[in-house]
Parts: structure tokens; C-alpha cells; sequence
């Protein structure tokens, strides 16, 4: 038998099963993932954070040499695919219809043969938009006669999304009436992306004879990806498998469901075979989950030595239109309060 | 366009857009699925390999630019089973997490070495000042290539490895 190191805990060197194929350029991320017959897909996007979509027009760009198809969201809502559920009792668009809600958001996909291909099509695209006010600060966004964004959810009339609190009210406000002095400070936590250097992507591959969905992903939840895409094609979870290859980085920003996987598996059960949307650097950074950027008061209590009694805080996060998967801190744009 | 790239020491050929990106010819054309993408703006370094024995980022070249010219890709440092002394002390001394960067590390640290046997910490960190690495910080990543340089010297003052 293998003598083995003695096991020191903490500091004890352990070798990783990993590095070997790393080394070696014998890693397998998505963008790896090659199948028979694959197709590619690439996103347009809208350059409106707020706008109403009033057409498009794809008839250019499906005539492109190598295009296959051209997806929207009308095409998406034929199959009543067009909105998604969230596994935050929300709903998000996967393609917008009537309107897009942020920049950079989702409102068509063209399947190519290639991805070069794919890109160029892209720009013969026509959106009809109309533009209306962005709001861009979550105070804005609670102001009587902000524009309200999720027009979507019938009765809305504001952009309120939700109220939060925790703690004990009542020692806090103890301590502070007790204090011999409270200090305060309004700041702003900014917003940061977790910027993995792998972007996020997928390959989607739905077989016409079983239907059996296979989807790579560099998911770092592929069982709550599975519920959701269960939840949207109304599929049982053993007609769904989600293969997580290697990851490079995710940093919380490959948790979600973003629409790209859902149009790629979409296009791939339409079309008969194995869809790739491989998204670039610029679709990462404005269209999938960020965190932080609060904005914050808080408050100390303190006595006169500078003993600390109590603490208080109010924050109020930049939130997304569309309360995102599973994360309450990585959302995609927009706003609301607490 | 017909193209003649030698890739890592085999000569090989193609018909290509003159559009088409070195880094897609390295992945798609040739197979070599080990030179990564992270940013398509020359910015992070993970589409690294050597042009002529040159850290090049191969997201800003075209595969036409390569006609006639030698690629050396994160498969070609191993020399038969052998490890290149960059890979083994990448290994070593844990300067990855996730892998992705760690193509365009090594050729990187493999480049210098070549041309500055004995390379200071600071001397390092310049080199590599082009590549992100968003895992793990850079403090093994410098430890490894200097373990390297020491390596591949005999000069024994790889003391971190012992």
C-alpha cells in the first residue's frame, strides 16, 4: 500500500486532481464543448435601458448566407417560452416583447453556422424603439412620477419590490436614546461585477428523437438551473440534464438563469440541433449579475469612552427589473428600495 | 486565404478568412482548445501564446498575421511526457484555481525565463502585468515562474519548493 504524508490540517499541502489537465491545456470549459452539426449562436441587444419595442424587423438578416434562424421574442411567445420564471417567485423576459427594461437586455438571436457568421447578422437586425425615461438611481426610481419599469405585472403602479428588516428594534433604539453620542454616515457601497474570466455560455443540445435536453454550462448551480428550465419548458427534471464542465471562475455571476441559456435551448428543440451561444466580454459586464452597489446610511451609538451600543442601517440596493436566480445581491440592473 | 502556421514545431495548413482571429484558428482551425478567451479586447491575457517565441495576445492578431511564422501554444511547452520546468512548478507551487489564465501564465513565465534566467519578483510581476488572473491573486503565480527560473537553471534557489 501507498504510504501517505502525514495530515497536518491547516498549512498541509494537497494535491489537486485538476492541475494536471490544466497544465497541459486539457481542461474542458464550454466554449470546448464541440458537437456534431453544432450551430452558433450570437444576442442582440437592446442600447436602450427603457424602451418600447414598436417592431423588428429579421427579414435581412435570415436571408444572410449561413443563418439559420432568427429568434424574438414573438417567435418565443408562439411557444409560450417568451417569459421565464425566476426562482425568486418572479418572472423575467427571456426575449423581450413589448418592451426592454434595461440596457443590454435580450430581444433577439440569430442561429448560424458559424459564429462569425451569427455576429453579422446581427446588424442587419431592425429594432423600432422608442425610447423612455431610464431611471438609473434607486432614488429615482421610488419618486411619485418615476416611470414604472415592470409594467409587466399587472396593477403595479411604482418600483417598489420589497421591504426587508432584521435585528431588535427596540434594544436598538434603546441604545441609541441612551447614547451619549451617535455618529452617522450616508455612503455609497459601488457596484462591482465578479467578471469571471470565462464568460458565460452554453451549449444546448435537445435530441428530436428522445427529448432528451443535454445543456454544457458554466453554471455554478446546475441543479437550480435543471428546476428552472424544468419551470419553463414544463419538462420533467429527468428529460433535462445540465453538465457543468470546468469553470473558469464564477464568483457568484454564473448562478443565474440568464436568457441566453433559455434561447440557445429553445433554438436547439426548434431547430434539431446542438445550439453554442459563447457570450463575449461586453455582453458579460452589462448583462449578467453584478453585486453590491447600496446606497447607505447608517448610524452608531456610542458611549462617552467609545463603547459601542448599537448599530442601524438603511440600504437601499440597485435591483434588478426582474428579481434574479437565487442571489439576492447579483441582479441585473434597475431599481427599487428598502 | 491559404496560411502555413507552425504549430508547436509541426507545420500546419488552412484556408482562411483574412478576417479570422489568430486565437480561432489556434481553437477552431487547429483543435487546440488550451489558448482560452476572456475579454476580445487585448486586455486580460488568456489567449496568450508565443509568435516566434513572442508572448503575443492571439485575440488581436489575425491567423493571416501567422503565415510563415512559428505558434507555440500551451500544448506545445510539455515536451513528450515531460513537463515543461514552467508547468511543473505551476503545479508545484499551486499557482492556479480555475485554469483559465494559467495558458497564457505559463507561456508568459516560459518567455521570460527564456530571455532572464534569474527574473526578480518585480521583474515578474512586470511580465505578467498583461494577464488576469481573477482567482487566486498573484502571489503563487510569481512564486511558480521564479521556481521555474531556478528550475531550469540548476541554481537551487528554488527554497519554496523544498
Amino acid at each position: 500500500m501507498a504510504q501517505t504524508e502525514e495530515i497536518r490540517g491547516i498549512g498541509h499541502r494537497v494535491r489537486r486532481v485538476e492541475d494536471d489537465r490544466f497544465i497541459r491545456g486539457k481542461g474542458t470549459y464550454v466554449d470546448d464543448v464541440k458537437l456534431p452539426g453544432m450551430l452558433h449562436m450570437a444576442i442582440l441587444r437592446s442600447p436602450y435601458a427603457h424602451a418600447i419595442i414598436r417592431g423588428i424587423d429579421t427579414s435581412r438578416a435570415e436571408a444572410h448566407p449561413g443563418v439559420v434562424a432568427v429568434v424574438t421574442g414573438e417567435l418565443l411567445a408562439q411557444h409560450n417560452l417568451a417569459w421565464m420564471p425566476t426562482l425568486s417567485y418572479d418572472t423575467q423576459a427571456v426575449l423581450a416583447t413589448d418592451k426592454v427594461r434595461f440596457q443590454g437586455q435580450e430581444v433577439a438571436a440569430v442561429i448560424a453556422e458559424d459564429p462569425y457568421t451569427a455576429k453579422d447578422a446581427l446588424e442587419l437586425i431592425e429594432v423600432d424603439y422608442e425610447p423612455l425615461e431610464p431611471i438609473v438611481t434607486p432614488q429615482r426610481a421610488l419618486e411619485p412620477d418615476a416611470p414604472v419599469i415592470r409594467t409587466d405585472k399587472e396593477g403595479k403602479t411604482d418600483n417598489h419590490i420589497y421591504d426587508w428588516e432584521t435585528g431588535d428594534k427596540e434594544a436598538t433604539d434603546r441604545a441609541f436614546a441612551e447614547a451619549d453620542r451617535i455618529v452617522a454616515l450616508d455612503t455609497h457601497y459601488p457596484r462591482c461585477h465578479p467578471a469571471p474570466l470565462e464568460t458565460c455560455g452554453c451549449v444546448a443540445d435537445v435530441n428530436p428523437a428522445t427529448g432528451q435536453a443535454t445543456i454544457w454550462m458554466t453554471s455554478q448551480a446546475p441543479h437550480a438551473i435543471r428546476t428552472v428550465f424544468a419551470l419553463v419548458a414544463g419538462l420533467p427534471e429527468e428529460k433535462i440534464r445540465i453538465i457543468s464542465p470546468d469553470i473558469g471562475g464564477g464568483f457568484g455571476n454564473k448562478v443565474p438563469v440568464y436568457p441566453g441559456y433559455v434561447v440557445a435551448t429553445a433554438a436547439s428543440l426548434l431547430l434539431g440541433r446542438p445550439v453554442k451561444w459563447i457570450e463575449d466580454r461586453t455582453e458579460n459586464l452589462i448583462s449578467t449579475g453584478f453585486a453590491r452597489d447600496f446606497h447607505m446610511h447608517g448610524e452608531l451609538a456610542l458611549k462617552a469612552d467609545g463603547t459601542m451600543t448599537g448599530l442601524r442601517s438603511r440600504s437601499s440596493p440597485t435591483r434588478a427589473p426582474s428579481t434574479p436566480t437565487p442571489s439576492p445581491q447579483s441582479s441585473r440592473w434597475a431599481c427599487s428600495a428598502s | 486565404m491559404e496560411i502555413t502556421v507552425t504549430v508547436n514545431g509541426e507545420p500546419r495548413t488552412a484556408d482562411v478568412e483574412p478576417r479570422m482571429l489568430l486565437v480561432h484558428l489556434i481553437r477552431e482551425t487547429f483543435g487546440l482548445t488550451g489558448t482560452h478567451i476572456g475579454c476580445d479586447t487585448t486586455s486580460c491575457g488568456a489567449c496568450t501564446v508565443l509568435l516566434d517565441g513572442v508572448p503575443v495576445k492571439s485575440c488581436t492578431l489575425f491567423g493571416v498575421q501567422a503565415d510563415g511564422r512559428s505558434v507555440t501554444t500551451v500544448e506545445g511547452l510539455a515536451s513528450g511526457g515531460e513537463l515543461h520546468p514552467i508547468q511543473a512548478a505551476f503545479k508545484e507551487h499551486h499557482g492556479l484555481q480555475c485554469g483559465y489564465c494559467t495558458p497564457g501564465m505559463m507561456l508568459v513565465g516560459a518567455a521570460l525565463i527564456e530571455r532572464n534566467p534569474a527574473p526578480t519578483e518585480e521583474e515578474v510581476r512586470f511580465a505578467i502585468s498583461g494577464n488576469i488572473c481573477r482567482c487566486t491573486g498573484y502571489m503563487n503565480i510569481v512564486k511558480a515562474i521564479q521556481a521555474a527560473a531556478a528550475a531550469r537553471t540548476g541554481s537551487g534557489a528554488d527554497e519554496s519548493a523544498a
